[in-house]
């Protein structure tokens, strides 16, 4: 099933032993959660423009023109930003009826195994990001954003910060792992819609 | 040549094997990209690869996702499925099977505020599901339905899928949603047919035709007039945003974003949620796009990959002068999708899959877009079948005494409904060119 | 179809091998295809049959052209300047308005001004050489509703724009340029979100965009060039007698491509024309209005966000060659 964890875990038992790893999990879920809400506050802002720029074409007569390019930017932004809190949330989409068929245990080595090599492929991700703005830079690539002239690699910059933010994500899974807590942290408030998809 | 096949084959294998084992769609894509490009190549591709991450997700088409997802997700909270549901049984309770054939209508009704097959089900099954069970549906019929009027949701604009595809080979949007319309319409008819003929054979088994026997009390804590009002209201939404489409009012992305805001005031206007909620709406929709965004761009540096090496370039090359007439490799292509959806989650399925077959068979002349609608037909089959079957999956946890085999066995005359849909696009295709040509 | 870039082994040139040719845009029927494809014999004859060029299709794009030659992905690539406006505005000095109006200079500006500059670049960025490199001037505003006859018809249409270039010059005429990539160019025409789009006529029927289209406006927006780009490190893997020989093939092939892609352009305004797409011709007057209106892209052109230093002087020294 996608994005469901199992029942709940109760709060994690060796708390004694695993202080500061849990320290190093809260910190990066806040972090994780904070550019979570900028991704909300960035669809709200696409909402309204959109909004906006069909009642100026229709009603003012006067598009801004530049809603698209606005649309275009803040829904890669919206995803670079959600990489890590998808991540600790587990909402990101997988299919897990074969882990669901395992035996607890088994499944637990699995989720390790799994967590290790999800590890791999984000350090590889974040190279392509830290590649693709190096030689961006290089190469002095310029992108319009709202009409304005802007080198490229600051844009790609962006794509570097999601992809580090989802390998410390990726690490709080696998501390979490060393926990005993393999669950991750269900968010507060995600109805059928979301967990569905 | 043998080279082309040997590395797809063993590139889908292999995301095969990662998928199975609960490795995350986009890290399975981003693994295969990322190593072949390592193992293939004897230099430096890196820098292409996370390129093609980003202008993969930095698209004006793909802007409509968030912006649809989020109008889906206020409608739902402000349920007005409910009211609609609700309003089509009162209407069919003297129908024999009414309860099923409201399903799938109020599931054509949600299609079109939603780009999502499985929300669909969800939605629906949590509706519509304990309550047919209740009043003597079969499991399987009622599950069925429910599962089966699900895949509507990709289907019929607005979807999600469409919305992919079109990103991904630059067919127009706009023509994917219009021409998605009759085939669901058509799908609709036969999903009632498949219940018509389930319900004569319950019949002959029990001696019973279930339905009919809803009270008054279906229409729950609203009243008639209420329901009537806010359903018009809801449906005056749909005809707004699919009509502007139509009729170049607005592009298919500033229709997400009107539909998002009106979606807000209705739902704010009829009292169904306050801000607050319309927020948690707001953040259920940045999961939920940063998910499928994310395989996106996963999806980008594979293409990247495939590009490089171009495989996909030599199977046209050599299917071209095979000899084979165009139909059979259609007909190929379809075998395939069937199998690879009995395993295969559909974003990840259209994802992993265009980047090779669109440019092949649009190489061969095959119309884009009513290769789209077959592709979108043939995932919505993959649905519905185990052992990978999202839809059935959503079902699952819908509590109502029903087991997975009851969901999957009921869902099975159904994917009879949409292979049938299939053939009758494939030999009319006009069912899937004519409304869009309308409009271009 | 693995490892095909060169590894750049000097001098050494006895065994056969396969090298990659990029082309960025590929187009059906482009000018830039139809030349593309005849590299591999270039190629071929200069090296007696020892190299095989496999053309590329689409894998990068123009504005990573270089950093992939750079890297050594290809042994050379294509690229019209047209989409390099963005990152080399400098090699887009040919279409600063009314810069250039006689095609007959068009050969000796390429070869005095432009080429120096793009090669300065290219060997900069890419250590690579620009062995051909051919001007056209085939681009025209396309218009889906209005015609555009006069200068003054410019003012407050929406028109694509792809580069800080574009936006210049749009503005100079009093139009709104609006950004968006190229394949939302025609869902945005169809919709009217836009009015028009500037192209070279011999792209349009390639794309389609003829269905969308009405109106050929016909202002001298000037010079675009097709390039093609050996990296060094091929061109040093050739025996001699092998370089000289694709230097030759290579000139050769220039000299041809003008002539031919003159007849492209005409052949396609014809094609056109038969599609129903009406051919707006300005008058004299209106053309003098467009130019004297595109007065403050010079200076733009001349300034830090355009060329810089190297736009004045090459403005300075077409000028001396166009004497206007
Ligand atoms: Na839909
Ligand atoms: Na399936």
């Amino acid at each position: 099933m996608p994005n469901t964890s199992p029942s709940a875990a109760g709060p994690s038992a060796a708390r004694s032993r695993t202080g500061p790893l849990k320290t190093a999990v809260s910190i990066i879920t806040v972090i994780s959660r904070v550019f979570g809400y900028l991704a909300r506050a960035m669809l709200v802002v696409m909402t309204v423009a959109f909004c906006y720029e069909v009642v100026a074409r229709y009603v003012f007569n006067a598009p801004t023109g530049v809603v698209n390019q606005l649309g275009a930017v803040l829904t890669s932004m919206i995803c670079v930003a959600m990489l890590g809190i998808a991540l600790i949330d587990r909402e990101h989409i997988r299919v897990d009826i074969v882990l669901n068929r395992l035996r607890p245990s088994a499944r637990r080595w699995a989720e390790l195994l799994n967590e290790v090599f999800s590890l791999a492929v984000i350090s590889a991700l974040f190279a392509a990001g830290v590649a693709a703005v190096t030689t961006s830079y290089e190469s002095h690539v310029q992108e319009y954003f709202l009409n304005i002239a802007i080198d490229e690699w600051l844009i790609l910059l962006s794509l570097v910060i999601g992809f580090g933010n989802m390998w410390l994500a990726q690490l709080a899974a696998l501390l979490q792992w060393f926990m005993g807590d393999d669950t991750g942290a269900a968010d507060e408030e995600l109805p059928s819609y979301a967990e569905a998809i | 040549m043998e080279a082309a096949f040997l590395g797809l084959g063993g590139m889908f294998a292999l995301l095969i094997v990662l998928l199975l084992a609960g490795v995350r769609v986009g890290i399975a894509l981003g693994a295969i990209a990322l190593l072949g490009l390592w193992i293939g190549f004897d230099y430096p591709l890196l820098d292409g690869a996370g390129l093609a991450f980003f202008e993969s997700i930095n698209s004006l088409s793909l802007t409509a996702i968030p912006l649809f997802v989020l109008m889906g997700e206020l409608l739902l909270r402000a349920k007005f499925v409910d009211d609609v549901y609700r309003l089509m049984t009162l209407i069919l309770q003297k129908v024999p099977g009414g309860a099923a054939y409201a399903n799938i209508g109020s599931s054509v009704i949600f299609a079109s505020m939603s780009g999502s097959s499985i929300a669909n089900a969800a939605t629906m099954g949590t509706v519509a599901g304990p309550t047919m069970v209740k009043l003597g549906y079969s499991k399987r019929l009622t599950f069925g339905s429910i599962a089966a009027g699900g895949t509507l949701g990709i289907l019929l604009p607005p979807s999600t899928v469409m919305i992919m595809y079109g990103g991904m080979t630059g067919e127009s949007i706009g023509a994917l949603f219009m021409a998605g319309i009759l085939p669901g319409i058509i799908g609709a008819a036969l999903f009632c047919l498949v219940i018509f003929v389930g319900s004569l054979i319950h019949r002959r088994k029990t001696g019973v035709i279930p339905g009919g026997a809803f009270d008054s009390g279906v229409v729950g804590e609203r009243s008639l007039g209420q329901t009537v009002v806010s359903v018009v209201a809801v449906l005056s939404l749909i005809v707004f945003i699919l009509g502007g489409i139509y009729a170049g009012l607005f592009s298919p992305t500033e229709s997400a974003g009107v539909g998002a805001g009106a979606a807000l005031l209705l739902g704010l206007g009829f009292r169904r949620f306050n801000l607050k909620q319309a927020w948690a709406a707001v953040g259920s929709t940045v999961y939920v796009s940063a998910a499928v965004l994310f395989i996106i761009g996963a999806a980008g540096m594979f293409s990247y990959l495939l590009k490089y090496l171009g495989y996909t370039a030599d199977i046209s090359a050599w299917l071209s002068t095979s000899g084979l007439p165009v139909w059979v490799i259609v007909l190929l292509v379809g075998v395939f999708y069937l199998v690879l959806g009995l395993f295969i989650e559909s974003t990840s399925l259209i994802v992993m899959t265009i980047p090779v077959v669109y440019p092949i068979l649009s190489s061969l002349g095959v119309d884009g877009v009513w290769l789209g609608i077959i592709i979108i037909i043939l995932v919505e089959i993959g649905l519905i079948t185990p052992p990978v079957g999202m839809n059935l999956f959503v079902l699952q946890r819908v509590k109502a005494g029903q087991t997975f085999s009851d969901i999957a066995l009921g869902s099975l005359p159904f994917v009879g409904a949409l292979l049938a849909l299939v053939v009758l696009i494939s030999v009319f295709p006009s069912i899937v060119t004519w409304l869009p040509g309308l409009s271009g | 179809a693995s490892s095909s870039a060169t590894t750049g082994s000097e001098g050494e040139a006895s065994g056969a091998e396969t090298v990659q040719f990029a082309l960025t845009v590929s187009i059906a029927g482009s000018p830039g295809n139809t030349s593309v494809e005849m590299i591999p014999d270039i190629v071929s004859e200069a090296t007696d049959g020892r190299v095989t060029v496999e053309i590329v299709e689409d894998v990068v794009g123009p504005t990573e052209l270089l950093p992939a030659l750079s890297a050594n992905r290809f042994a050379g690539g294509h690229v019209y300047t047209d989409y390099m406006a963005a990152t080399y505005p400098a090699w887009h000095v040919g279409a600063v308005p009314g810069l250039i109006l006689n095609e007959d200079d068009i050969p000796r500006i390429m070869e005095e001004v432009v080429l120096p500059v793009m090669n300065e670049d290219v060997t900069r960025e890419a250590d690579a050489t620009s062995l051909a490199i051919v001007g056209t001037m085939n681009t025209v505003l396309w218009t889906g509703d209005q015609p555009v006859p006069t200068a003054a018809d410019w003012q407050g249409l929406s028109i694509r724009a792809n580069s800080a270039f574009t936006i210049q010059t749009f503005r100079a005429q009093g139009a709104s340029p609006i950004e968006m990539p190229f394949s939302e160019v025609y869902g945005s025409l169809e919709r009217q979100i836009i009015d028009g789009t500037v192209a070279s006529a011999t792209d349009i029927k390639g794309v389609s965009l003829h269905e969308v289209l009405r109106y050929g406006n016909f202002f001298p927006l000037g010079l675009s060039s097709n390039q093609f780009i050996f990296t060094n490190s091929f061109l040093d893997s050739l025996s001699d007698d092998e370089r000289a020989a694709l230097e030759e093939g290579m000139e050769e092939f220039e000299e041809g491509l003008f002539p031919l892609y003159q007849e492209q352009y005409e052949a396609s305004l014809a094609e056109l024309s038969e599609l129903g797409i009406e051919m707006v011709e300005p008058s004299e007057s209106e053309v003098e209005a467009y130019v004297e209106n595109g007065q403050p892209v010079y200076d733009w052109f001349a300034s830090e966000e355009g060329a810089g230093e190297r736009g004045a002087q090459m403005l300075s020294e077409i000028r001396d060659i166009t004497g206007h």
